[in-house]
């Protein structure tokens, strides 16, 4: 129980934020599969389902449009903040941070295994809000005032309260497992590694970690400050003169746009959160994969960081046709071009750690692959939303949901499935099922392509978000038959992911044993045994090289693990010709 | 394997650019809805975006496949490079060069909609739209070319949905559309936009007009219609659980037909 | 002059196995820059086992903090420029609260002094007017309140300058709280002459976070009563 469950050991702390990510995927995407059968069709009636959850569904037996927000709220909600949020950084970040820089243990071990524990209380007060009076809330994972403001009636009522605690306590978790790796990373660094000797994980989950800390505060402030509002009845985000229910509210003086900036500036460095630490470790898979240097390392550090840090002067992207000075809008605009430049950046050093290389095609190399080809195709779309100009039709329309789900959604968990694989052989000591891990590949890839891309074609027809149906537009009607596939196609793909669980379950107690450098990878985790013992190295690792000298000129292998000094390279050669 | 995922690849890049074109030709239903205003900048920004992504996207997915493709795993002489600075200041300037280009083009556009509008506001036709869950009202001043007087006490779902005082001279004329906004072609619009309970956002597809409405404010946007006709308006932004079905008419008629439809009484 | 010496050599026996000795001492004694790069020189020949430094976990923890009452003092600015903008007056004890912080921020730095200068009785004494006044500051913070409450001012109050005074100063006193939960976990080494390097960083670290918390409450203080 103490061993398991209270362990202070780093590696069962980010197992258990694996599980909690892996638990919270299956609720998020059955929520989705939900909401797509009511919206393609709605008229269908759920005899089991509707005596299971009542509320949800009308006399007739029909999912209400009530239930088809709550569970767009809840699957937006769970996905960005218990999957994308914490699969990347805490799950991984916990067991291979420390591993990667040759610490024993993260700086405060206890704060880690505490903020996993708020989290997990986190989610249950999340998914608490579907069985409350009311129900779940509607007002989508952006919760924009006032309707979020009001407390009564379906998605109105306790559970939008308890979704705003929910939020509050994942902030708070999330910055204390931050404040953990920071201080890790600048602290206990082992001899000899140099922080522009790093694997770009560590630099991604710096990134991350930073972000959070700048980032998760302001969400905290405004959800307190929204959740007095609902409460006490304070004044900040309540406007003045609304009639809602035939009850006028009057005399109020809040300003509700105040919560989008609040919002915003914490949720665009969000999304950047879920997809750093992805960057970092497709970059290492990719060189470790091809057997090459990381193409510009420095330069990734540096777009990493630019990343992060261009991620904070944007948010007024989201909001450019909500009524802020026209001036401003210009401003957000050129800023959110601007992050194309770094994120263009990458992608060129992705496809030049190829060039030349020897590609193992193994699994991780697919997801990272993947990952490579999601990013780019997600990532152009942003340059259409970044136009303020093209942003005033796109603006909450399908574009904008293909976008992001492109984006910080595939792209993102195909850098947790490629980690998985990636690691996977360190974590237990086995291989993933090469097979099934190739078949998984195909049909999901094919598969969020099927699912995403018509979605750009929806927003390019002008089918306005958050719909629960589409019947009542007549502009809209003609649509069905993409909507219709785009179900199809999501149908599929969910079900392909049986695939990875089925492989992740069996590859636990019967996947081919493999030894501890399976991949015949440098950075410091491959040195230590697979599991990795209690204490990490019994001795601290001397680190001597960066991260990725693979097939250096003259070397006897093709591979020189950061700890291997030059003296052990067969010829005494300068190893760096330009 | 390797040719498999590097045709994988390439095919996914062809249909990509394929989809998309077809979007384009007009040959599927998939396209932008009718456009019914002079203004086409927004649109051909959109196509000109559309071919410059989608020459980066199909460079970048060729390249990828060809690299899978060519670099297979029994490649003996591996490039040994750390990188290549020069190659990425330059492509990191061409590419700054190419998306601040789009920007700069994209805000000229925004500066002709936000900072162009018809100053005198005495030529232009004054339409106030009032949002609420879940439908949109519309008032027009009537002769006087004045709004009465509104007042939250009076509003009334079914009689008085705007909560006109009828004691205010300037109400007496004024006309009240629920669901349907009746506009002359050819003539500027200045929309007054409100909103009664939460946000919505008034989004005319066709026009490509779109405007949040926040509550507790009022937001003016302008814009005119060049074909007669009728299409739908919609709100763009959540509002509860009606979001879905907050649909209005928007009828552009000719300026007899206008004029007629403001001197009968009650208009139809 | 001798009873100090005494004192520290029993501090040294009391203290066990976490005081290596004299050196570590002097070296613990205040310095941050001591405190976190103390790992690197003489202790890489032993296994190294990574003492983090509890000063680097102040200065993040410092940022969240200060990004968390910035959003709140935005919504402050934007509601300050709105039409019908009236401030409450200001109820007389936060006065007196702000100058107790203001002492109580001197006289604890006045207890690192003291116990770099190995002056422990002193040290001591400084830490218990520290820990006295900072209890005054959160009963006059209460009593402000109280003074509000009086003339019908609440929280939920038609003035939105009243519900932020409420809600700042609640959000100060949380966090005030950890000091001074780190404050008497001080005290309790200052009573009971416990100088492990632990409880000395903890000076260290209650003393940077108690003055931070005092220049943040001067600042909410000034936002709040002066700039108008």
């Amino acid at each position: 129980m103490r061993k398991y469950l209270f362990s202070l050991d780093h590696k069962v702390v980010g197992l258990q934020y694996y599980l909690l990510a892996l638990t919270a995927l299956i609720v998020a995407v059955s929520l989705s599969v939900l909401m797509r059968l009511r919206l393609t069709w709605p008229e269908d009636v759920w005899p089991l389902f509707s005596k299971l959850l009542p509320s949800a569904f009308n006399n007739a037996g029909q999912m209400t449009p009530d239930f088809y927000l709550a569970l767009m709220t809840m699957h937006g909600t769970i996905m960005i903040f218990f999957v994308l949020t914490i699969a990347p950084q805490a799950a991984f970040g916990n067991y291979f941070l420390p591993l990667q820089i040759g610490a024993n243990q993260m700086a405060a071990p206890r704060l880690g295994q505490t903020s996993f524990w708020i989290t997990t209380l986190a989610f249950c007060i999340l998914i608490t809000a579907f069985f409350v009076a009311g129900g779940a809330p509607l007002a989508g994972w952006t919760a924009y005032p006032p309707l979020s403001i009001i407390s009564s009636g379906t998605g109105h009522a306790r559970g939008m309260d308890l979704w705003l605690i929910s939020l509050a306590v994942f902030s708070i978790a999330a910055i204390l497992n931050s404040l953990n790796f920071m201080v890790t990373i600048l602290e206990h660094r082992t001899s000899g590694m140099q922080l522009m000797r790093m694997p770009l994980t560590c630099w991604g989950w710096m990134a991350t970690a930073m972000i959070s800390l700048l980032a998760f505060p302001v969400l905290l402030a405004a959800g307190l400050l929204l959740l007095l509002d609902r409460l006490i009845g304070t004044d900040f985000f309540t406007p003045n003169g609304m009639i809602v229910n035939g009850q006028i509210i009057d005399l109020r003086q809040g300003i509700p746009i105040l919560w989008q900036h609040l919002f915003w500036f914490f949720g665009h460095p969000e999304v950047y959160l879920a997809i750093l630490p992805g960057m970092g470790v497709v970059s290492h898979i990719l060189a470790t994969f091809s057997r090459k240097p990381v193409f510009g390392y420095r330069t990734m550090v540096w777009a990493t960081l630019a990343i992060a840090l261009l991620g904070f002067l944007v948010w007024g992207h989201h909001m450019f046709v909500a009524g802020i000075s026209p001036y401003l809008s210009m401003t957000f605009s050129f800023l959110t071009l601007t992050i194309a430049i770094p994120s263009a950046i990458k992608t060129l050093n992705w496809l030049g750690t190829m060039w030349g290389g020897k590609i193992r095609l193994a699994t991780p190399m697919l997801y990272a692959i993947g990952f490579v080809s999601l990013f780019v195709t997600g990532g152009l779309g942003g340059i259409f939303l970044g136009q303020s100009s093209l942003d005033i039709y796109l603006h909450d329309t399908y574009f904008v949901v293909g976008h992001f789900h492109l984006i910080m959604g595939s792209a993102a968990v195909f850098a947790i499935f490629a980690a998985t694989a990636f690691w996977f052989p360190k974590v237990f000591g086995r291989q993933m099922n090469e097979d099934l891990g190739k078949v998984h590949f195909f049909l999901t890839f094919i598969g969020v392509y099927a699912i995403f891309l018509p979605m750009h074609f929806l927003g390019i027809a002008g089918n306005p978000r958050r719909y629960a149906e589409i019947s009542q537009f007549i502009y809209l009607n003609q649509l069905q038959p993409l909507h219709k596939f785009i179900t199809i196609a999501m149908l599929i793909t969910v079900n392909a992911q049986l695939l990875f669980f089925i492989n992740l379950i069996t590859s636990t107690f019967a996947g081919k044993k493999v030894n501890e450098n399976p991949w015949q990878a440098t950075t410091l985790e491959w040195t230590v045994t697979s599991p990795p013992p209690k204490d990490n190295f019994s001795e601290p690792p001397n680190v001597c090289r960066g991260a990725y000298d693979f097939s250096l000129p003259d070397a006897a292998q093709d591979f020189l693990m950061q700890t291997q000094a030059d003296s052990m390279v067969a010829e005494d050669k300068p190893v760096e010709p330009k | 394997m390797a040719a498999a995922i590097a045709i994988l690849i390439w095919f996914l890049a062809i249909v990509v650019v394929l989809l998309f074109s077809a979007g384009h030709l007009g040959s599927v239903n998939w396209n932008f809805p009718e456009l019914i205003t002079n203004f086409s900048d927004i649109d051909s920004q959109f196509y000109l975006t559309l071919t410059i992504t989608g020459i980066a996207f199909l460079l970048s997915h060729l390249i990828l496949g060809y690299f899978i493709f060519k670099y297979k795993d029994n490649n003996p002489l591996v490039k040994y490079s750390k990188g290549n600075n020069r190659l990425e200041v330059t492509y990191a300037l061409g590419v700054g060069i190419v998306f601040i280009a789009l920007a700069v083009m994209s805000q000229r556009i925004w500066t002709k909609i936000y900072f162009a509008q018809p100053t005198n506001p005495t030529n232009v036709l004054q339409i106030e739209a009032t949002a609420e869950q879940f439908r949109w009202i519309f008032r027009y001043s009537g002769k006087d070319n004045k709004f009465g007087e509104t007042l939250l006490e009076l509003v009334n779902k079914d009689h008085n949905p705007l909560g006109l005082n009828q004691k205010d001279t300037n109400s007496n004329d004024d006309i009240v559309k629920l669901s349907e906004l009746v506009i002359p072609v050819d003539e500027p619009i200045k929309l007054i936009l409100r909103s009664h309970d939460v946000m919505h956002s008034f989004f005319v597809p066709n026009l490509r007009l779109k405007q949040d409405v926040i509550p507790g404010m009022s937001m003016a946007t302008g814009f005119e219609a060049n074909k007669i006709g009728e299409y739908e308006i919609a709100c763009a932004e959540l509002c509860g659980q009606g979001h879905y079905r907050m649909r209005a008419k928007l009828r552009v008629i000719s300026k007899e037909d206008f004029n007629n439809w403001l001197k009968s009484d009650p208009p139809k | 002059m001798s009873t100090v010496e005494t004192k520290i050599r029993r501090t040294n026996t009391t203290s066990g196995g976490n005081n290596t000795g004299g050196d570590n001492y002097n070296r613990g004694g205040g310095d941050e820059g001591n405190n976190s790069g103390s790992n690197d020189g003489s202790q890489t020949e032993q296994p190294k086992k990574h003492k983090t430094s509890p000063m680097l976990f102040l200065t993040f923890a410092m940022i969240p903090i200060a990004i968390f009452f910035a959003a709140i003092v935005f919504v402050y600015l934007a509601h300050e420029m709105r039409n019908g903008w009236t401030p409450i007056a200001m109820p007389a004890a936060v006065l007196a609260s702000t100058l107790v912080l203001i002492i109580s921020s001197v006289t604890l730095e006045m207890a690192r002094k003291a116990l770099k200068a190995k002056l422990l009785e002193d040290f001591k004494r400084w830490v218990m007017v520290s820990t006295f006044l900072g209890i005054t500051f959160f009963t006059t913070q209460l009593i402000a309140w109280k003074q509000l409450m009086a003339k019908g001012v609440y929280i939920e109050a038609i003035n939105p300058h009243a519900t932020f005074f409420y809600i700042l100063t609640a959000a100060h006193g949380l966090h005030l709280f950890g000091g001074l939960i780190g404050l008497s976990y001080v005290l309790f080494g200052a009573m009971y002459y416990r100088f492990s390097a632990d409880r000395r960083n903890a000076v260290d670290v209650t003393t940077t976070y108690w003055h931070f918390m005092d220049g943040l409450w001067i600042f909410l203080f000034l936002l709040l009563f002066v700039w108008k």
